[in-house]
């Protein structure tokens, strides 16, 4: 998933400043005052506290090292929204063999052709073998766009304009590096991610390391929230009522709802009303509420689960004459969803 | 055929003695002809043309084809006065070796010089009437002088050559043509040695220029951000601009360096040999300490240097305890006590630099201070690179026959590099340079770098005898 920078620097010492001017949005208080400490010590920091303190903002992903950067983008490219690359790397030392252990195909000849022009060699990886990230590719260096040394590679894309100039920043143009930081603060996913991360950390935490299907949901649901157009709609209750029943199913698993909140068929899929009137309790006229609920997720609940059954994915046919459901209806029950996040947080 | 005059008043005349030939009844081609010629003469090509019009082109249509294309040409109508001369090369004509002599001068006057060059190459004068008796001298050479500079102008030097020996191949070439063809050659192969060197300077002021600026942009940056950062926060740091401010002192550094690497000549080195008493004289002996105690500052500084900074001390504590005995430390042996305890084993012999004094009015002082600072600073940034007990630097200046030799040796890891826009190699060489010398560099083991100049301190008579 989407959802990371990449940022690859090997001179990130003596570029603290940097570091925190570019992605300032995505750096809490407290990594800020790391850095700041860094760079009131006289002793400074290595390349690795730098790294591990950058690390802990999850939206950035710091790499000081070529070798370092060719494993994440052959590996974990599909993290990245934006690769922001110096393009000289030469100052932390590698070899050939390093480097072929991961990069098969890296031989003497890639060597000594991208020698000082390491960010080079990481754009073509990506594109040629793994994604075309072109119009999300930014060069970091001292020269300008028309100065830059050996650039027949990066000429190319410009000319097939899959690149522009504007990808080249040129590190003392503050006119150049504001657009960047322009940039980096409105990338969308980024952004989705960024203020809606206490509810991705939830559904991170329920969803276990693998499945990353709940969470593209959230994120693709809080995306298109303002959309009017039908099919939209029905596809985001879809992934409403699917989010909800999925954290529902994990709290009646953790709490131990009885059997019989569950289907006949399936041991493992609970009906969704059952489990709602089981944390709501009907007894004679009073309500018994369970888990620290109460009318709020009780409502909210029920909301979600007629609303998104009759105007879902999977709607009832004979309704298409009643008043269909506008973004309001998806941004109300949005809101409703993300109560009920913290609410089983809460619980959890 | 009337003799052409210059003088305008009788070209008229001759031109009205034709003309009242003709109007008597003699019509034949030569008084309109020579009617023509003369009106080509002063420059009238239109009236030309009307009389020119007036010869029979079905008697002798390759003179008619000839004459006409001729006064086109004059009037600068280029593709229609080549379309006649190709005429004529279709005929069986005596015009033809003139007709491919104006088919030339018409594309190389209009510009269509790759079009002469493919006549000239390919179609030109095989088809000519006695052509096994061509020379050099049957063609315009001027024309192909212009063909070949129009290449030599573009760099395609061997096109040009190729419109030169493109003469070799008439069948009974004479020695002077030989002769003629080879002088044309050795003219664009001394052209061309003479830009190929003003072009190799060129790339290499424009190299030196890129890792210039790309050094300093790079400097600018580490300056810039903190102080942007510092200018949005609205607080001040200290230590933020006191980072700045040394960032600000190397690009001041690197661009004085430069600058000076390039100016002057062993003259001036030998004035202020020469001129060694005022107070701003140093003697070579302190320069070499000045130059020591510079590098060991530096790797102090971790935003600069920070990677031998924790070559040399891996911890802070290591890093406080270094600093502030740095801090107190003054003298040779205190720094030589220093150095061994906490960066290298080190050995110097400069006590023959001691007498070597040198003045700055040329700028003499301040560039053996940078030449040895750059040669020292290197040494011991890459001498860090090993375990310490591994780590060996040594200074020495001697005396040998008649020269003064600086000489670094230190030891290093083989492959370790580091990230360098080659600027300190070329401030070394370009001071060298103007010591009339060259920086020698040994790897046998150890990295040894050396430079050996006259000794600017004695008579250079003296010194013969």
């Amino acid at each position: 998933m989407r959802m990371k920078i990449l940022y690859v620097e090997d001179e990130i010492t003596k570029n603290i400043s940097k570091l925190k001017r570019l992605f300032k949005k995505y750096l809490n208080e407290e990594i800020i005052d790391e850095l700041n400490k860094i760079e009131d010590d006289e002793y400074g920091a290595d390349e690795k506290e730098i790294e591990r303190i950058i690390e802990k903002s999850d939206f950035i992903d710091l790499e000081y090292s070529f070798q370092g950067a060719l494993d994440k983008i052959i590996n974990n490219h599909e993290e990245y929204c934006i690769f922001i690359v110096d393009r000289n790397l030469s100052s932390y030392a590698y070899d050939i063999e390093s480097l072929k252990a991961i990069d098969g195909s890296f031989s003497k000849i890639q060597y000594e052709k991208f020698r000082e022009r390491e960010g080079d060699y990481l754009l073509e990886k990506l594109i040629y073998e793994k994604e075309d990230v072109l119009n999300r590719f930014y060069f970091l260096t001292a020269y300008s766009a028309s100065e830059l040394p050996n650039k027949e590679e990066i000429s190319k894309h410009i000319d097939f304009r899959k690149f522009r100039e504007e990808n080249i920043i040129e590190k003392s143009n503050r006119e150049r590096e504001q657009n960047l930081i322009s940039i980096i603060n409105n990338a969308e996913i980024l952004n989705i991610h960024f203020e809606n991360k206490d509810y991705i950390d939830f559904m991170k935490a329920i969803s276990g390391k693998l499945s990353t299907s709940n969470i593209v949901d959230f994120v693709e649901l809080i995306r298109t929230q303002y959309s009017e157009e039908a099919q939209t709609i029905e596809m985001n209750l879809g992934r409403i009522r699917k989010i909800t029943e999925y954290i529902l199913s994990f709290i009646a698993k953790n709490f131990k709802a009885p059997r019989d909140r569950y289907t006949k068929k399936k041991e493992d899929q609970i009906v969704f009303g059952k489990v709602v009137s089981w944390l709501s309790n009907k007894i004679g006229e009073k309500k018994e509420y369970r888990l620290n609920s109460n009318v709020i997720i009780e409502s909210y609940l029920y909301n979600i689960q007629s609303i998104c059954s009759e105007f879902g994915v999977h709607r009832n046919e004979s309704k298409e004459t009643s008043f269909f459901p506008t973004s309001n209806t998806v941004k109300a029950l949005v809101f409703e969803l993300k109560e009920i996040m913290l609410w089983a947080k809460s619980i959890l | 055929m009337a003799k052409f005059s210059k003088d305008k008043k009788i070209t008229i005349s001759a031109i009205n003695e034709y003309a009242k030939k003709i109007s008597n009844g003699d019509h034949s081609s030569l008084n309109y002809l020579t009617i023509a010629l003369l009106y080509q003469e002063i420059g009238k090509f239109e009236e030309a043309l009307k009389n020119i019009e007036m010869i029979s082109g079905e008697e002798e249509p390759d003179q008619y084809y000839y004459h006409k294309g001729l006064i086109l040409y004059k009037q600068g109508k280029y593709k229609e006065a080549i379309d006649l001369f190709y005429k004529i090369l279709k005929m069986d004509s005596e015009w033809d070796l003139e007709a491919v002599k104006c088919i030339i001068s018409s594309y190389i006057d209009s510009g269509k010089y790759d079009e002469a060059y493919i006549f000239h190459m390919n179609e030109g004068y095989e088809e000519v009437k006695g052509y096994e008796n061509l020379n050099i001298e049957d063609i315009r050479i001027d024309d192909i002088r212009a063909l070949a500079d129009h290449y030599i102008e573009r760099g395609k030097y061997t096109k040009a050559k190729k419109v030169f020996t493109k003469f070799t191949i008439f069948p009974y070439i004479q020695l002077e043509d030989w002769e003629q063809v080879d002088a044309e050659i050795q003219r664009i192969n001394d052209i061309r040695r003479k830009q190929d060197v003003e072009s190799s300077k060129v790339q290499e002021r424009d190299r030196i220029l890129s890792n210039l600026s790309h050094s300093i942009k790079n400097l600018i940056s580490t300056i810039i951000d903190p102080l942007s950062n510092l200018h949005e926060e609205k607080e001040y740091k200290d230590v933020v601009v006191e980072n700045a401010l040394k960032g600000a002192d190397l690009i001041r550094e690197i661009v004085n360096a430069m600058n000076l690497s390039y100016k002057g000549s062993i003259k001036d080195f030998q004035y202020d040999a020469k001129h060694n008493e005022s107070p701003d004289c140093l003697s070579m002996n302190q320069i070499i300490i000045e130059s020591l105690k510079h590098s060991v500052s530096n790797m102090f500084d971790s935003k600069y240097f920070g990677n031998f900074m924790r070559n040399y001390f891996s911890n802070k504590n290591i890093y406080s305890e270094a600093k502030n005995r740095w801090n107190k430390t003054t003298s040779l042996e205190e720094i030589t006590q220093f150095v061994r305890k906490y960066m290298f084993d080190f050995n110097m012999d400069i006590h023959e630099a001691k007498d070597l004094s040198v003045g700055n009015e040329k700028g003499s002082a301040i560039k053996f201070q940078i030449l040895f600072q750059e040669i020292i600073l290197n040494a011991v940034k890459y001498v860090s690179f090993l375990e310490r007990e591994k780590r060996l630097l040594s200074i020495e200046l001697k005396i040998i026959k008649g020269k003064v030799v600086f000489k670094t040796e230190n030891s290093y890891q083989k492959g370790q590099g580091t990230k360098s826009t080659g600027l300190g190699h070329i401030i070394i060489e370009n001071f060298a340079k103007l010591l009339n010398t060259k920086p020698e560099i040994k790897q046998n083991g150890n990295y040894v770098v050396s430079i050996s100049f006259r000794n600017l301190w004695i008579n250079p008579r003296k010194d013969q005898k």
